[in-house]
């Protein structure tokens, strides 16, 4: 208990959502008398379960990541965490000093200045005024505001207030650091830095909960992860193992939602639609993951309620980052499918997976034979997890078919 | 040190943040005079140019008669009328600085956490110090006039009671203006109205027995704030003793609205955070 530095035990959240939140007196006293109310706006108001039953409890000095798809509530869980929002039933308990940074402008008063707002900042933390004296300079220098930072934080940059958020919420000493997913909107660099410090501040002994989208960055610093389905905990322990399980069910409702969802009826004339994308090892099973190095096959259902001639299909390999990796398209080699007409398939062998570890996504696309029409396109719904130890040999998101040779 | 989130908050957390609230009273005293050629002067121009105003209304032009001082020396309606003036000014500042600090600060309170009773703490402190400022001035006018006694010592207390009994009321209009924007025009109007059904421009006296059918000057004497200026002005302008049972009645009315409107303000800023 005492090696928790926060601790869930039972939470739950409701929301009222409003929806016609009485703004005036005179709406709350139609409200009052149900008799009148009735003959203007009916107001309704329904709970909203944000969270339910959430139980967990992270070690001190962990790396504890949290993931979940939008709205599953794990902005709302780090929100009850830094004990801004006090939750509906349960307990929350927090060890030490807590920094959140929960989103853009952490905690900024737009008309005072940088400077202002950091002293702010840090009063509302609970630092002293002569630690927080001593740090100034280094969060200016952090947050690289020097220019900036006597003007008011509302002519800022979105990238400025997170840089000086970021820099704020990490020197102030924190033993608990909650951060939302808000480091990813500064640029490349910046993001490193930030990374690079929250390693740091790990190495101190800070307690650091984080959330993300990015599953390859979690599982390789988190020592452990929670997974959030709609308010629920869905699983909670070994980053591999939740991430795993998250997967599945991506993968699994994603092919649920293909199922029932009628495209055609979605998108009306469209004759050729893609409906779903299986990986396969050469077995033709489905593993969970695949390693850096095996055989993958792609297989491209589609259902074509016209008979058409020899479209071209194309794939999107995309890694966390959104960068575009391989792109290969049915054209190449000759490859013809022929006159397709109902459901089918078409298949993209891959002979050796050149990514290296990590969760990426792939897009599928078909267009016409002469690539002027684009029947269908399937963006960031296929993830494809490649799992296995990084290789300390090398660097890189691939790896490549080469041999080193000596010189003669 | 654990910290249990579920059940935090009290008045050992509002001492705890402290540091903050001092920041917020800086920030506001700073911000005030920001821009303005006279700075600093204009937080002993204004309430002299109010005063300068009533003094010329109702004293000169109404002939509004002040009782001779405590000293028995001299009659100034004036300063008769600042020793209530500065009671009111410090009632009516508390009451919408809390209204303003929560509207104003209320969007931090979605980002980090700290007591929502902070900004309206920090209101109170900004206009104890502008308090504290006009009753030096109005001591030291006093003094000059030979005009002083020890019961200029218990005048701090008084101020004190008052804030107390502000604070209570500010708490509470604040979380709910929060809600409904119409408490905002609402207390407007109802300051207004208090202002003169509280015996500052005019000494009790001049109020009727009995008009429109009611015993309205006992319902003017009824009126707590009534008891504040009328004491402030036993106190410094006529040095007389208020009584300890007065003293303590408004003790008892001022910590029991103060510590009233604290709870109500407790149970609904429970949430403040997600309405703001």
């Amino acid at each position: 208990m005492s090696n928790n530095a926060v601790v869930l035990d039972g939470v739950s959240k409701c929301f009222r959502l409003t929806m016609d939140r009485p703004l005036s007196l005179k709406e709350a006293w139609t409200r009052l008398r149900p008799s009148s109310g009735r003959r203007f706006r009916r107001v309704s108001s329904e709970q909203f379960w944000a969270l339910q039953d959430v139980s967990l409890a992270v070690p001190r000095g962990s790396m504890y990541g949290l993931v979940g798809r939008n709205g599953s509530g794990k902005s709302s869980l780090l929100r009850i965490m830094a004990g801004i929002y006090r939750p509906s039933e349960g307990r929350v308990s927090v060890q030490g000093r807590t920094s959140a940074l929960l989103e853009l402008g952490a905690g900024f008063h737009p008309a005072l200045t940088g400077r202002e707002n950091i002293y702010l900042n840090a009063s509302v933390l609970g630092v002293p005024k002569v630690q927080i004296e001593d740090r100034v300079e280094q969060i200016i220098q952090f947050a690289g505001l020097e220019e900036f930072i006597d003007s008011p934080v509302k002519i800022y940059s979105s990238g400025m207030y997170v840089r000086l958020g970021f820099a704020v919420a990490v020197h102030v000493d924190p033993e608990v650091l909650i951060v939302d997913e808000v480091v990813a909107v500064g640029d490349e660099e910046f993001q490193l830095r930030c990374f690079g410090h929250l390693e740091m501040l790990r190495a101190q002994g800070v307690t650091i909960v984080l959330v993300s989208h990015d599953l390859g960055m979690l599982r390789a610093n988190c020592d452990q992860m929670a997974w959030l389905n709609r308010g629920k905990l869905a699983a909670a322990g070994d980053p591999q193992d939740v991430v795993n399980a998250y997967l599945d069910t991506i993968d699994t409702e994603a092919a649920a939602s293909v199922g029932h969802r009628s495209r055609l009826d979605a998108q009306g004339h469209s004759p050729l639609h893609i409906t779903s994308l299986e990986f396969l090892d050469e077995a033709g099973n489905r593993p969970k993951s695949f390693a850096t190095g095996d055989p993958l096959i792609v297989r491209i259902h589609y259902c074509a309620s016209a008979p058409i001639q020899d479209p071209v299909f194309s794939l999107g390999f995309y890694n966390h980052n959104n960068l575009h990796l391989a792109g290969p398209r049915s054209v190449v080699g000759g490859f013809r499918p022929g006159k397709v007409h109902g459901t089918g398939w078409v298949e993209y062998h891959l002979h050796r997976i050149p990514f290296r570890t990590g969760t990426f996504h792939v897009n599928a696309a078909v267009q016409d034979s002469q690539a002027s029409f684009l029947y269908d396109r399937r963006a960031r719904e296929f993830w494809l997890q490649i799992s296995g130890e990084p290789d300390p040999q090398a660097n890189g998101l691939l790896s490549l078919d080469g041999d080193w040779q000596v010189g003669s | 040190m654990r910290v249990d989130l579920t059940r935090r908050g009290g008045v050992l957390e509002i001492w705890a943040y402290r540091e903050l609230i001092g920041r917020l009273v800086q920030r506001e005293l700073g911000a005030r005079y920001k821009r303005s050629v006279l700075g600093w002067l204009w937080s002993m121009l204004n309430p002299a140019a109010t005063l300068a105003i009533y003094a010329l209304v109702f004293g000169v032009l109404l002939r509004f008669d002040p009782p001779r001082a405590g000293n028995g020396r001299f009659d100034n309606f004036a300063l008769y009328l600042f020793c209530a003036l500065v009671m009111w000014n410090a009632f009516y500042g508390v009451i919408t600085g809390a209204m303003n600090a929560l509207l104003d600060l209320g969007s931090l309170l979605g980002k980090v956490y700290f007591p929502p009773e902070a900004p309206a703490v920090a209101a109170l402190c900004t206009v104890l110090f502008q308090t504290s400022i006009e009753a030096s001035i109005l001591m030291l006018i006093l003094i000059s006039l030979a005009n002083v006694s020890w019961t200029f010592l218990l005048w701090p207390v008084l101020a004190v009671l008052l804030a107390i009994f502000a604070l209570g009321i500010g708490l509470v209009l604040s979380v709910w203006n929060v809600r409904y924007r119409d408490v905002g025009y609402l207390t407007t109007i109802a300051l207004q109205f208090l202002f003169y059904v509280t015996p500052i421009v005019y000494p009790l006296s001049l109020i009727p027995e009995r008009a429109i059918g009611l015993p309205v000057r006992d319902i003017i004497r009824l009126n707590p704030l009534s008891q504040f200026t009328e004491t402030s002005r036993e106190l410094l302008y006529g040095l007389d003793w208020p009584g300890m049972f007065r003293l303590g009645l408004m003790a008892l009315i001022s910590l029991m609205v103060g510590v009233g409107g604290w709870l109500v303000f407790k149970a609904s800023a429970r949430d403040i955070a997600e309405e703001l």
